[in-house]
C-alpha cells in the first residue's frame, strides 16, 4: 500500500514509467524471496520471446517513414478531389485523411504535426472558424486509431493474448461511427458557413490517384496480406517496411539516405519506450497472477457491481478516468491484464473489451490533465492549452457519445467477426 | 507452485488438482501444490528459468519442453521411430525407467509419463505428401532438433515455436501446419485454426510432471513418499485416460468438421528414410547416453520379428493414433 | 539534447561517439530484423525451406532495440512518463522534484541491471542455448549491460540538476 503510494507519487512528479513499474515488480517479488529478484529480468527477456512484437518497430518505422515524405500532402490532395466539392467536404476530408494516417503512424501525435501543418491553414483558406479547424484537427490526431494496423490495436492483442487478426477486423465498424459521428457534425456546424466549394473534377481525381499511385496500395498489402493468409501480421509488418522505404527513398527519393538513420533513431526511440514500459509490466503481470490478485479483484467487483451493465459503466468510468491520467501505452499495459479476468467473468467478449479500451482512451488525448493531442496541437500551432482544449470539447462531447453507443453495443464490434 | 500449459476446467488440470487435494490431505498439510494452468506462467523455457531461481518448483511439460535439460528425453519423440501404440508400450517396459534416472541426474524428479498419442500433421491445406508441406509455415516444438533437422533436410520451413505459442501463431499466420495428437488440439484449442488432419503417425508424444530437484529434497522422507505415490498413480492414471481421450478427441474433432486426408502411401517410405537418416545423426550428436538410441532400435527390431511383419508395416498408417 | 555546454570537450567527444554509435546500433538491427524477415518471407515461398535461426535472431533484434532505444531515450530524458504534478511546483520545487526522480530511476536501473547480471551469470552456468546452439548468455548480456547505462545516464542527468539546483540557489 505505502509501496503504492510512493510510487504514484513519483510517478506523477515525472519518473520515467518504465521505472516505476519495474520498481513495483521488484519490491514484490523481492519481498517474496531476495532471489525472485531475477523473475522481473527473465520477464524483461521475453520481449525476445514474443513473434509478434516485431509488428510494432516494423510498423513504427513505416510509419514515421510516410510522416517525412510528402505523402502527407498527396494523401490530403486525393481526399480533397474526391470529396472537395461537398459542403463540409474538406472538414470530412481532414478526418478521413487523419484516420488514415493515424492507423498507420500508430497514434504518437505524428498525425497532428504531419497532416495538421497542410490542413489546418487549408481549412482556413476556405473559410472555416479557426475554432473549428484546432478542434478538428487535434481530435483528428488520434481518431484511426480503431483501424488497423494501429500500434495500440497490435499491443492490446499483444498484452490481453487476443488474436489480432480479430482485432483488426472488429475495429472497423466502431472506427466508421467514429468517423461517421464527427462527419455529421462537421457538416451540421458549417450548414450556414458559406464556404467556397471546389469543383469536382474527374480529371483532378485522376491526377490526384496517379500522384498516390505509390501509397495507394498499402492498406492492401497490409489487410490483403493477412487476409489471404500470404502473410504473418508481423511479415505484413516487415513486406510494409521494405515497401515504403522502396516507395520513399529509393523510388520518390523524398527522404534522403542521410536522414534515414536520424529517422531511425526518432522511430526506435519511441518503439524502445514502448517496448521496456511492456517488459516491465510483463513483470508486474507475473506477480499479479502468482498473488492470485484478480481472483480477490473480482471478489471486491462482484460486492458493487450485479450484472454485465452495471459492469460496462464502472468500466466506462474507469477509462476515462484513466485516460485523463495515463497515456494510452501505459494504461494498456498496467491495466489490461487486470481487468481481463474481472471482464470476462461479466460475460464481456475480450475482443470487444479491447475495442472499448481503445475507444476509451482515445478520448484521454483530448483530456487533462495529460491529454498528448491537447499539448502537441497548442505547441503546433501557438495556443495556449485552454484555449486548444475549448475549441477541442465539442469534438470530445461527439466521440464521447460514440465512445457509450461502441461500450452498450457488442454486435458493432463483433458482427463482421462471424 | 507448478506451470502448466493446460486450460483451467480440463480434465488434464482437474487430475491434476485432484493430486493437490490428496498430497495436502495426506500430508496433513505440510505439501500444498499450487497450479498456475493455461501457460500463465510463460513458455517452457520461461518455466525452466523461473524454476532455476525458485519462483517455481516445477511444471508439466511436454518432453519436448524439458530437451534444454535433459536431451535424451526426445527418445520417445523421434520422427517415424514408432508405428504403433503397441511398439511404444513395448519400449518404455524397458526405457521409462532409465529416463526418469537420467531427469534425476539433470535436477529434475519426475514420476513417469502420460503418453499423448500419435501426433499428425493438422492443416490448413491438406497435407497428402511431403510435397504439400513445400512452402508451408510447419511448427516445430522449441527445442526439437530432431525434427527441425529432418525439415531442413526436406527443404521445408519449420517454424521453432514454444507450444504455448503455437496458437497465437495459428491465429496471425505465423504457422499453417502443425504436428500434433487429437487431444493436444482439443485441449489447446488449435484446432479451431485448422481443417484437415493426415492419417499419418509422425511422432509419438508425452507429457510429464518434473519437480525441482531442490524443492523435493527439502520434503521429510515421509512427504516425498506420499507425493511420489500420489503423481505415481495420477500419471499411470492419466496414461490410461489418454488413450481413450484421443479417440474421443478425434472424434470431436471431426464432429467440428476437421476432414481427415489419407496420406499417400508412397511418400510413406521416404518420410521414415529422411527420419532414420536425420534421427540417428542428431541423436548421437546431442545426447546424453549415445546408445540409448540404438538399443532403443535394437528393441524394436526385436519387437517387430516376433510381429508379423506385413501387418506391422501396413498397420499403422492406417490406424495409429488415429 | 546536445551535450552540457560546461562539459570538457573530452566528454562532448565521448558523448558524441555514444550517439553515434547508438544510430548505428539501431539502423544496422532494424535494416537487419527488416532484411532478415523479408528474406525468410522470400525463402519460403520460393520454396527453399528457410533460415533455421532466422525467426529467433529477429526476436533477439527486437528486444536489442528496445534496449539501446532506452539508451538513446535516456541521454535526451525522454522515456514515457506522466510529469503532471511539476507543473504546480516553483522552479525550484521542480528541480528538487527532477532530482529525486532521477536518482530513483537510478536505483531501479541499477536494480534491475544487478538482477539482469544475476540472470546472464545462471544462462552462462546453465549454458542455455539459443539460435541453433550458440550460447544464449551474451544475447541477454544486453539487458544489465543497458540497464548500467541508462543508470549512468540518470546519474548524468541528477548531477547536471543539482549543479543548476545549487547555482540556482545561490543566484536566487
Ligand atoms: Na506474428
Ligand atoms: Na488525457
Amino acid at each position: 500500500m505505502l509501496l503504492g503510494i510512493v510510487l504514484i507519487v513519483l510517478a506523477l512528479l515525472g519518473a520515467p514509467l518504465f521505472a516505476i513499474i519495474a520498481a513495483g515488480a521488484l519490491v514484490s517479488f523481492i519481498a517474496q524471496d531476495p532471489a525472485q529478484g531475477v523473475v522481473v529480468l527473465i520477464e524483461i527477456f521475453s520481449i525476445a520471446e514474443m513473434p509478434i512484437l516485431l509488428a510494432i518497430p516494423l510498423f513504427t518505422f513505416a510509419g514515421y517513414i510516410l510522416s517525412e515524405s510528402q505523402a502527407p500532402d498527396r494523401l490530403v490532395r486525393l481526399t480533397r478531389a474526391v470529396l472537395g466539392w461537398m459542403p463540409g467536404g474538406l472538414a470530412i476530408v481532414c478526418i478521413g485523411a487523419s484516420a488514415f494516417f493515424t492507423a498507420f503512424t500508430g497514434a504518437s501525435g505524428v498525425t497532428i504535426i504531419a497532416l495538421g501543418a497542410i490542413l489546418y491553414p487549408a481549412l482556413a483558406q476556405s473559410g472555416y472558424h479557426e475554432k473549428f479547424n484546432l478542434g478538428l484537427v487535434t481530435a483528428g490526431g488520434s481518431l484511426g486509431l480503431l483501424f488497423a494496423p494501429s500500434l495500440p490495436l497490435i499491443l492490446y492483442g499483444v498484452v490481453a493474448g487476443v488474436n489480432i487478426d480479430k482485432l483488426f477486423v472488429a475495429g472497423v465498424l466502431p472506427g466508421m461511427l467514429m468517423l461517421a459521428a464527427l462527419s455529421i457534425y462537421s457538416l451540421w456546424v458549417n450548414r450556414h458557413t458559406r464556404i467556397p466549394l471546389a469543383h469536382f473534377s474527374w480529371r483532378e481525381v485522376g491526377s490526384a490517384i496517379v500522384d498516390s499511385i505509390w501509397e495507394l496500395p498499402l492498406p492492401v498489402v497490409v489487410l490483403g496480406g493477412i487476409y489471404s493468409g500470404l502473410l504473418a501480421v508481423s511479415e505484413a509488418a516487415a513486406v510494409t517496411a521494405v515497401y515504403v522505404v522502396l516507395v520513399e527513398v529509393v523510388i520518390r527519393r523524398e527522404i534522403s539516405l542521410a536522414k534515414l538513420p536520424d529517422i531511425m533513431r526518432e522511430s526506435m526511440v519511441l518503439v524502445g519506450g514502448i517496448l521496456l514500459i511492456l517488459g516491465a509490466s510483463l513483470a508486474s503481470t507475473n506477480y499479479v497472477i502468482d498473488a492470485e490478485i484478480p481472483q480477490r479483484l473480482m471478489g471486491i467487483v462482484s460486492d458493487y457491481v450485479d450484472g454485465r451493465i452495471s459492469f460496462l459503466f464502472l468500466l466506462l468510468l474507469f477509462l476515462l478516468v484513466l485516460g485523463a491520467f495515463l497515456d494510452i501505452f501505459s494504461a494498456l499495459v498496467l491495466v489490461v491484464p487486470l481487468i481481463l479476468p474481472v471482464a470476462a467473468q461479466f460475460g464481456v467478449d475480450p475482443v470487444h473489451l479491447g475495442i472499448i479500451f481503445l475507444a476509451a482512451m482515445q478520448l484521454g488525448y483530448l483530456t487533462p490533465p495529460v491529454g498528448l493531442n491537447l499539448f502537441i496541437a497548442s505547441y503546433r500551432f501557438d495556443k495556449s492549452i485552454i484555449h486548444v482544449y475549448l475549441a477541442t470539447f465539442p469534438f470530445l462531447l461527439i466521440l464521447f457519445a460514440a465512445v457509450m453507443v461502441i461500450t452498450f453495443w457488442p454486435g458493432l464490434s463483433l458482427v463482421l467477426l462471424d | 507452485k507448478l506451470a502448466t500449459i493446460a486450460p483451467e476446467g480440463s480434465e488434464w488440470m482437474t487430475e491434476h488438482r485432484r493430486a493437490a487435494t490428496l498430497i495436502k490431505e495426506r500430508s496433513e498439510g505440510r505439501v500444498v501444490l499450487k497450479f498456475y494452468g493455461g501457460g500463465v506462467m510463460g513458455n517452457d523455457k520461461k518455466v525452466l528459468r523461473k524454476i532455476r531461481i525458485g519462483q517455481l518448483q516445477g511444471a508439466a511439460f511436454s518432453t519436448s519442453g524439458l530437451i534444454e535439460r535433459y536431451p535424451d528425453i526426445v527418445l520417445y519423440g523421434m520422427p517415424f521411430v514408432f508405428r504403433s501404440q503397441e511398439e511404444v508400450d513395448y519400449v518404455r517396459r524397458e526405457f521409462d525407467s532409465v529416463l526418469l534416472t537420467g531427469l534425476r541426474e539433470a535436477g529434475f524428479i519426475s514420476f513417469g509419463f502420460a503418453g499423448g498419442g500419435f501426433a499428425n500433421f493438422m492443416s490448413s491445406q491438406p497435407v497428402k505428401t511431403h510435397e504439400n508441406l513445400k512452402g508451408k509455415k510447419i511448427w516445430i516444438p522449441a527445442g526439437d532438433a530432431n525434427s527441425f533437422a529432418a525439415m531442413e533436410k526436406m527443404n521445408l520451413s519449420p517454424v521453432v515455436l514454444p507450444l504455448s505459442d503455437v496458437l497465437t501463431g495459428l491465429q496471425t499466420g505465423l504457422l499453417d501446419v502443425i504436428v500434433t495428437p487429437p487431444s493436444a488440439a482439443l485441449l489447446l484449442q488449435w484446432y479451431t485454426k485448422v481443417k484437415y488432419i493426415s492419417r499419418l503417425p509422425v511422432a509419438y508424444t508425452m507429457g510429464l510432471m518434473a519437480l525441482d530437484e531442490r524443492a523435493f529434497g527439502r520434503l521429510s522422507e515421509t512427504d516425498q513418499g506420499i507425493v511420489a505415490e500420489v503423481l505415481t498413480e495420477t500419471y499411470l492414471r492419466l496414461d490410461q485416460i489418454n488413450r481413450t481421450d484421443n479417440r474421443e478427441a478425434r472424434d470431436a474433432l471431426l464432429a467440428n468438421g476437421l476432414e481427415i486426408v489419407e496420406v499417400s502411401q508412397d511418400d510413406v517410405p521416404y518420410w521414415r528414410s529422411v527420419a532414420d537418416e536425420v534421427n540417428s545423426h542428431i541423436w548421437h550428436e546431442r545426447a546424453v547416453n549415445p546408445q540409448l538410441y540404438d538399443r532403443l532400435m535394437e528393441s524394436l527390431k526385436v519387437y517387430r520379428e516376433d510381429e508379423d511383419e506385413d501387418e506391422a508395416e501396413l498397420e499403422p498408417v492406417v490406424d495409429a493414433g488415429m | 539534447m546536445t551535450p552540457a555546454k560546461d562539459a570538457t570537450p573530452w566528454l562532448q567527444v565521448a558523448s558524441k561517439l555514444g550517439r553515434l554509435l547508438e544510430n548505428l546500433l539501431l539502423s544496422v538491427l532494424l535494416l537487419g530484423m527488416i532484411g532478415l524477415a523479408s528474406t525468410q518471407i522470400l525463402l519460403r515461398w520460393s520454396g527453399s525451406g528457410s533460415l533455421a535461426w532466422g525467426d529467433e535472431a529477429v526476436r533477439l533484434a527486437v528486444l536489442w532495440i528496445a534496449m539501446i532505444a532506452g539508451i538513446a531515450s535516456a541521454r535526451e530524458d525522454r522515456h514515457i512518463s506522466i510529469a503532471v504534478l511539476p507543473r504546480f511546483l516553483s522552479a525550484k520545487g521542480r528541480a528538487v522534484a527532477a532530482v529525486v526522480v532521477d536518482l530513483f530511476t537510478v536505483m531501479v536501473c541499477l536494480t534491475l541491471a544487478w538482477y539482469g547480471y544475476k540472470m546472464v551469470a545462471l544462462a552462462y552456468e546453465f549454458k542455455d542455448l539459443l539460435l541453433d546452439g550458440l550460447p544464449a548468455w551474451p544475447f541477454q548480456a544486453v539487458i544489465p549491460v543497458a540497464f548500467l547505462v541508462i543508470a549512468y545516464r540518470y546519474l548524468v542527468w541528477t548531477a547536471r540538476r543539482l549543479r543548476t539546483l545549487i547555482s540556482g540557489g545561490k543566484s536566487g
